[in-house]
């Protein structure tokens, strides 16, 4: 049965299949931690992007960049890890500011739609997500 | 540095992760523990090169982009040093070119893992390692696995 566009977009949003394998290996309470703690440093990686982005450092937005693509692979967070990727080479291969600054706005809506469905996942899991940053 | 590195402790076990980001460490923990490895987070490569002489971990797991000291150029100090130049390095790096791959086996790394991290791939990886240890020697100067079966 093929997936319907929505259902494709929360995927790309948020691989179920990578917190399937992470469950796989990872004791039930390791796995929610980790989800909570890539939050909470995701939520300080886009700040930390911003403003690098903002300053013009574009070393530091594709250093911040760098670690979100390994962060937000590792969840499934697919959108998000290829823009990620995107922005990292953009800042590497000098691309225009402005180019790099739509780069980034895009990273910060993909980081809400896949933060908010892990969000979603914890408290599935009977956890509390942490606060937002 | 946490306190399994204190003297007497007992190390048979012992998988050093190193990478500045402390999400990518506690998955690293969280997977080692998991299997029933003892695990030691470090976040730079000064860290690493500082351990103590009694310290004598199975396999160390080096990010590659980190501040001031690259996983690169810790792995050739390592490498230089008398008590972990035959411990196994797995460098875990989203890079993945063919220059990539050549520099960490020049520098005497052992193996090469992709971030995003396949947990399944990390733990098959981990096994291998540290069940080989026995016959583990690192890559000499040009680069060429010597690793026995």
């Amino acid at each position: 049965m093929s997936r319907s566009p929505k259902s494709r977009a929360r995927g790309r949003d948020l691989d179920p299949s990578c917190l399937a394998a992470l469950a796989s290996v990872l004791p039930a309470q390791s796995l929610r931690d980790y989800v909570a703690l890539y939050l909470t440093g995701t939520d300080e990686r886009i700040a930390g992007l911003a403003a690098a982005i903002a300053a013009g450092d574009h070393a530091a937005a594709a250093r911040e960049a760098h670690v979100l693509v390994g962060t937000s692979g590792s969840v499934g967070a697919t959108e998000l890890c290829a823009r990620a990727r995107a922005l990292e080479m953009l800042c590497r291969n000098g691309a225009a500011s402005d180019e790099a600054a739509r780069q980034a706005a895009a990273i910060a809506a993909a980081v809400e739609r896949s933060s908010a469905a892990l969000r979603r996942w914890l408290e599935a899991q009977g956890a509390a997500a942490p606060e937002r940053g | 540095m946490s306190d399994v590195v204190r003297q007497g402790e007992n190390f048979d076990k012992l998988v050093i992760g190193v990478d500045d980001a402390a999400e990518n460490l506690y998955l690293l923990q969280s997977i080692a523990r998991a299997a029933g490895y003892t695990f030691v987070g470090l976040q730079s490569g000064q860290e690493v090169l500082a351990l103590p002489l009694h310290v004598r971990p199975r396999l160390i797991f080096l990010d590659i982009e980190m501040p001031k000291l690259d996983g690169f150029e810790t792995c050739r100090l390592l490498r230089r040093s008398g008590h972990l130049n035959d411990v196994p390095i797995v460098f875990l790096t989203v890079r993945n070119s063919h220059r990539d791959v050549k520099r960490c086996l020049a520098v005497g790394g052992s193996d090469f893992i992709m971030k995003p991290i396949n947990p399944q791939k990390l733990l098959e990886r981990l096994r291998y390692w540290t069940d080989r240890r026995a016959s583990f020697h690192p890559p000499n100067a040009a680069g060429k696995r010597v690793t026995k079966a």
